[in-house]
């Protein structure tokens, strides 16, 4: 067990100055992307319309499906003729209720 | 979560000087009461399946100190009036256009009830409103209704 470490203290410790560097700038790096992660994840809550907003997106022209029945003979062609399917919803909404 | 109680809420509310109408909404008027916050808008779905349910509860539970306060959020005070034209409130409403009650209450969805304990305390919040659910709304309520006031 003893020598392992021994190894792996002595490989460090003679390890090129530029892998040093490299590992010292992945680290920094490292703390950046979680820094900006975590601020990221602590702005989301603050972008977008809050639940009770949701007025404009509630109405029929704002649905990514505005017209249900078209949209699912649209899928369905594609389906059957294209033999592609997916990606899209058929599901209405926007107010975001429930 | 830590739960503040209405006073500290209202008081946030009093001292901001937006139109949310604060004022209209006392709860101190209710303490010793229970209160069923429930925050719909027209453009909400769910809100008008709720409505109905709603009058009913009131009718059984009026009489053992329920009350029952409707904030609108909708932006367009017509909108809202048209949808109590189209079902009717059995309930006092209470108008926030700007959102100032619901950012207060920090509301995750539409619809949401706050139910508010006899002393005034938040103790349940329901996110949507699905008929499915309400006999767990209803439990909730009368959880509370059993409860001495303070």
């Amino acid at each position: 067990m003893r020598n392992i470490f021994e190894r792996c203290s002595a490989k460090r410790r003679h390890e090129p100055r530029a892998t040093r560097k490299s590992r010292r700038l992945t680290g920094v790096l490292g703390v950046l992307i979680a820094a900006t992660g975590a601020a990221g994840g602590a702005g989301c809550t603050t972008f977008g319309a809050k639940p009770w907003e949701h007025d404009l997106l509630a109405e029929h022209a704002m649905q990514v499906a505005s017209y249900p029945l078209e949209t699912a003979i649209d899928e369905h062609i594609y389906f059957s003729k294209e033999a592609s399917s997916g990606g899209r919803s058929f599901a209405g909404g926007g107010c975001g209720c429930n | 979560m830590s739960r503040r109680i209405v006073g500290c809420l209202l008081s946030l509310l009093l001292s901001g000087n937006g139109a949310a109408r604060a004022t209209d909404l006392d709860l101190h008027a209710y303490r010793g009461k229970v209160v069923y916050l429930d925050f719909w808008a027209s453009w909400c779905g769910p809100c008008r399946e709720s409505f109905p349910w709603l009058a009913g509860l009131l009718r059984d539970y009026a009489s053992r100190d329920l009350v029952v306060i409707g904030v609108n959020v909708d932006k367009d005070r017509a909108l809202a009036e048209r949808f109590l034209g189209d079902t009717p409130a059995a309930f006092s409403i209470v108008y926030d256009p700007r959102g100032e009650i619901a950012a207060a209450y920090k509301i995750a969805g539409m619809p949401t009830a706050i139910l508010i304990d006899r002393s005034g305390q938040v103790r349940y919040q329901h996110t949507g409103f699905s008929i499915k659910k309400r006999d767990e709304y209803a439990e909730h309520l009368r959880t509370l209704l059993s409860e001495a006031a303070p």
